[in-house]
């Protein structure tokens, strides 16, 4: 049976891979459970540091510090921190610990990024959830049925908007039911430069 | 072309928006809020001197961490010994715990502290930038001034060790392999 290594498994988590070693990869989790294991613990740990370490962004940047980079521009400082939607992303990430469960998927944009998706979930509900971003309003439900009938995949997008810089962003909350057994995700994507949807956090 | 006190105005307030993100970034190396703005402040300091070698955009964040974490080696070498107080049993800033579920929060949070403090700095620095920043392996390469292979090294020594130290009901007959055990890096 074929095996990765731990790095190239957390250069996949990491969306550092390209596309076909990808596809290698995910046929090898089907069959390798302690690479499966690796991952998700990989996609949990990544989850608990930044909702650890995300703290500081609500803060208040310290005067001392905006007075080292010059005091005309300590108003635009504060004027921006309120604006930005990067805090209000940072604070939705923290929420998503609580519950953590079956897995977790942590996704960066990337010229030859991939998602880190756990084998359990078929490969077409991504088409699915990029179909119901780009053309379903928001409390509109989808669904979509495996061929063999045991995977059915529902997207609900829940909430659009745009930050300060033009960029729309929807949350979305995806329910897969496999052999009865069902995952519930809530996603956040974005609108890349390129027209598509690109999936920021999901969370099992 | 922009003038050079317009380009410079650009990089204050992209110094600006780039505080809290280099303060995430420092208070997790150093583990400790004085000292981590300490080292942000030392790096714009550091940074507002040199504003005439950089034009605004997307490689001014880099060189923003690039010299934080260059300050931060450096001051671990002076010291010989890294900071041992780091806020493992609880950071200053965390709210307190009224309730069991926010005692419970925190109490992760402390695992998590413990656990990147118990890190070499070179890996905690590229878990960093990987996992919480957001940066490819190139740009962490870039930053940290090591090939992009190191880096992709170092995050899976970094996991594979936080891994064992946070999940302790973990099997040792999967993959594990002590990271002192295995060869150098690349």
């Amino acid at each position: 049976m074929q095996r990765f290594n731990e790095e190239v498994l957390s250069a996949y988590v990491d969306g550092e891979i390209d596309i076909a070693t990808a596809e290698q990869v995910e046929n090898v989790l089907e069959s390798d459970p302690a690479a499966r294991r690796y991952i998700l613990e990989a996609v949990k740990t990544t989850v608990r540091l930044r909702a650890t370490v995300n703290d500081t962004l609500r803060e208040n940047i310290p005067e001392r510090l905006l007075a080292a980079i010059g005091p005309e521009t300590t108003t635009g400082a504060r004027r921006w921190r309120r604006a930005n939607p990067i805090f209000r992303i940072a604070a939705m990430l923290l929420l998503v610990v609580a519950g953590f469960g079956s897995g977790v998927l942590i996704y960066r944009n990337g010229s030859q990024a991939v998602s880190a998706f756990v084998p359990v979930i078929p490969a077409g509900y991504r088409h699915v959830l990029n179909q119901a971003l780009e053309y379903d309003l928001s409390g509109t439900i989808r669904k979509w049925q495996a061929p063999n009938a045991t995977v059915s995949v529902l997207v609900t997008p829940v909430k659009t908007y745009r930050d300060s810089r033009g960029i729309y962003f929807r949350k979305y909350h995806l329910e897969v039911i496999m052999d009865a057994e069902r995952n519930r995700i809530q996603g956040l994507a974005y609108r890349d430069t390129n027209g598509k949807w690109q999936t920021k956090a999901l969370v099992f | 072309m922009i003038s050079d006190r317009a380009n410079e105005e650009l990089l204050k307030e992209q110094l600006l928006g780039l505080i809290p993100r280099l303060r995430r970034f420092a208070r997790s190396l150093t583990g400790d809020p004085d000292k981590a703005d300490d080292l942000v402040q030392s790096a714009c300091e550091r940074a507002l001197n040199r504003l005439d070698h950089v034009r605004a955009g997307s490689y001014f964040d880099s060189w923003m961490y690039r010299i934080v974490y260059t300050r931060w080696i450096d001051r671990l070498r002076r010291r010989k010994t890294r900071n041992t107080h780091l806020s493992v049993l609880r950071n200053e800033n965390d709210p307190p715990a009224p309730n069991p579920r926010e005692a419970s929060k925190l109490v992760a949070a402390m695992d998590v502290r413990r656990a990147l403090s118990a890190l070499p700095e070179e890996r905690h620095a590229a878990l960093l930038l990987i996992c919480v920043e957001g940066y490819s392996y190139a740009e962490a390469a870039s930053i940290l001034n090591v090939p992009a292979g190191t880096v992709a090294s170092r995050v899976a020594r970094a996991r594979e060790a936080l891994g064992r130290l946070l999940y302790s009901d973990r099997k040792e007959n999967t993959r594990s392999v002590p990271v002192d055990a295995r060869e150098g890096e690349k």
